[in-house]
């Protein structure tokens, strides 16, 4: 190990940039140990803007910079931040990432406004999702042009039957203007990308191309316990009902059991002997 | 006279593969029948120069060859009934049948808006689609609205679970929450599922069942028999009542079950906002669809006054439900004059249609949510 580091490991070390977030943590005096707890995200419309306390601060990060990319403040209206567990999501979706605080789903009903596009890119036998916004001053300051062919998920109503099975189509050209690509700036951020459930072809929520993750290399069921104890993850049990019907059946005419009744047979029974 | 004017050798070659073809490959019967004429043949047209030396000689032929004989002894006995004859049904167009065909995949949401999420409380062996006078938002029971649809199902036909969850009630009292004989649901079933729409938990309520085989707190499945149905509670005959709630804390509202059933594969629902001219809605209005390919009708009338609520997108109110895809005429009388209007169904989504008074049917898109968006510039 030389004692005088070369110089140009020296200058390695300058250029490296500084990190684009860093978490910090809100004390707070009653959170059980090993847990974390939530924080409120400040001017952003949610159903519940909050977030993990761990991924707050990369969110307002990328919240930013895609502001400043795009010109306009993308994430400043959410779908969904954090999801309480009382409140059920779309079939398929019971343990979602948006439960743990840890991921926020933009509102995809920017779509339908031409300010944002998405592209399928297939990967390892699933389905995810680039996504592009569309930048505010299209005179070639902002964002750059498309080259892929974006997904239509409204082709279904071109009355074609192909495009039921196939979830929608490939839009007929690439749109003009320049695009901002916010999965390369989430993914900057630490930000994942989810892949689509196998039913979005028929379920529209399922395709979950609007829903990014910061998971830190944690499972869900470990991120969940951050959040809550583990109690709360009790998989219901059936309950098996102590008889076929739980209460009696009250009528309005009662029912009289009918007796068994045991009949003789009409004729006994014969042993023909040979004739004569 | 043909055979005169060949040469004999030829004669004789054509007359012993006469021979022997019949043997080898003809049915049998018709061997026998033909035996006595080759014989015949044999003797009258045998020229009388023959030589002995040719290489085919009619004298072996002949001799080694008794048609009569060989043929008979492979024979089966003799069979003198009359031949059998089938008649086969004549090919025509295809019988009307109540089939149909099995559902979409759950859950069914083909457009952002659309929540097909919950299978048919009964299974296909019965009818289980809505009757069609007694469909959500209809009036009747001293001016009560239907908070559902109901399912014509004879006494007993096992009720399903249209999707996974938990029983929360099961039994008489759904209606008051206690328990009541006179519950005008009778013997009920209400299951919370797991999964909600837009913030909303989901229920649906079986209603005026004859057994329960499920207890408060037992987990369900989509499928899963939850009891059988009756006519127990305010009813005029046996019948499954569905019901879908939307449940935000401790307040719910009901919706169209019609517009959350999945419905056929290749088969439609049709969603009608019939207003007056003034864009308030029409109550009671009879509406009728008209197949343009086989001429069947269904019939439908819009919400009553009260608590039918419309969905939050197509805010309609009327929906037929199972219709085949196909091209349809859709007829209002409107203070007695008949509006039509002809329209496609498009399988597995929901088409829709715009009604306005006396202005009759207009072309009214619905507007993708969110398409008038306009981005608030960076902070």
């Amino acid at each position: 190990m030389p004692e005088v580091i070369p110089g140009l490991l020296v200058e390695a070390a300058r250029a490296t940039p500084a990190p684009l977030w860093q978490p910090a943590l809100t004390p707070l005096a009653d959170i059980p140990a090993g847990r974390q707890h939530l924080v409120p995200l400040e001017d952003v419309q949610a159903p519940y803007p909050q977030l993990h306390d761990l991924v707050d601060e990369a969110f307002q990060a990328l919240r930013g910079r895609v502001a400043a990319q795009a010109g306009w403040d993308f994430l400043a209206s959410l779908e969904n931040a954090y999801v309480p567990l009382t409140v059920p999501l779309a079939p398929g979706m019971g343990q979602d990432w948006l439960y743990t605080g840890r991921a926020f789903a933009f509102n995809p009903l920017l779509i339908n406004a031409g300010w944002l596009a998405v592209i399928p890119e297939p990967c390892g036998g699933e389905t995810y999702w680039r996504v592009y916004l569309r930048a505010r001053y299209q005179d070639g300051s902002q964002g750059m042009p498309l080259h892929d062919l974006p997904w239509d998920f409204n082709a279904r109503y071109s009355g074609d039957s192909r495009l039921y099975d196939q979830g929608g189509s490939l839009t007929g050209e690439v749109p003009q203007g320049y695009w901002v690509d916010f999965t390369t700036l989430a993914q900057a951020y630490g930000w994942e990308r989810l892949p689509a459930l196998t039913n979005w072809r028929s379920a529209y929520p399922a395709a979950r191309f609007n829903e990014f993750v910061q998971s830190s290399g944690l499972d869900w069921r470990t991120a969940i316990q951050e959040l809550y104890p583990p109690e709360v993850l009790v998989t219901p049990t059936a309950v098996i009902p102590p008889t076929l019907t739980a209460t009696p059946t009250p009528r309005w005419t009662p029912v009289r059991p009918t007796p068994t009744r045991t009949r003789p047979p009409a004729k006994p029974s014969q042993t023909p002997t040979p004739g004569p | 006279m043909t055979l005169r004017r060949l040469a004999p050798q030829a004669i004789w070659i054509a007359l012993v593969s006469l021979v022997m073809g019949v043997s080898a490959c003809q049915p049998a019967n018709r061997a026998t029948q033909e035996a006595p004429i080759i014989a015949e043949a044999l003797e009258s047209e045998v020229p009388d120069d023959l030589h002995p030396d040719e290489a085919i000689t009619p004298v072996v032929a002949s001799q080694e060859y008794d048609a009569s004989q060989a043929v008979s002894a492979q024979l089966p006995p003799a069979n003198l009934d009359e031949p059998l004859r089938f008649t086969l049904p004549a090919t025509g167009q295809n019988p009307v049948s109540a089939w149909r065909p099995a559902l979409y995949p759950l859950p069914w949401a083909p457009t952002q808006f659309d929540h097909f999420y919950f299978a048919r409380p009964t299974a296909a062996d019965e009818i289980n689609w809505p009757l069609a006078d007694y469909r959500y938002g209809g009036v009747f029971f001293e001016n009560v609205i239907h908070s559902g649809v109901d399912i014509p199902t004879p006494i007993d036909t096992p009720v399903l679970a249209a999707g996974p969850g938990k029983v929360v009630w099961a039994g008489y009292g759904l209606y008051n929450g206690t328990y009541d004989e006179a519950d005008p649901y009778g013997l009920a079933v209400y299951i919370r599922h797991e999964f909600g729409y837009q913030g909303f938990r989901l229920y649906t309520v079986y209603g005026h069942l004859d057994r329960v085989d499920v207890i408060k707190g037992q987990h369900v499945e989509t499928g899963q028999q939850i009891g059988l149905s009756g006519d127990t509670g305010k009813v005029t005959g046996p019948h499954l009542h569905f019901e879908v709630r939307l449940v935000k804390g401790d307040s719910f509202t009901t919706r169209n079950p019609e517009l959350w059933l999945v419905p056929p594969q290749g088969w439609g629902v049709l969603a009608g906002r019939v207003l007056n001219l003034g864009g308030g809605a029409l109550f009671g209005q009879r509406v009728v669809v008209r197949s343009l390919t086989d001429g069947q009708i269904w019939h439908a009338n819009t919400y009553g006054e009260g608590n039918a609520r419309s969905d939050e997108y197509y805010r309609e109110n009327l929906v037929i439900s199972d219709l085949p895809a196909d091209r349809y005429e859709i007829e209002i009388n409107y203070f007695g004059k008949d509006h039509l209007m002809e329209i496609d169904i498009q399988p597995g989504l929901v088409s829709t249609f715009t009604f306005r008074g006396f202005s009759g049917f207009v072309n009214q898109t619905l507007p993708l949510p969110g398409s008038a968006f306009e981005p608030s510039p960076t902070p």
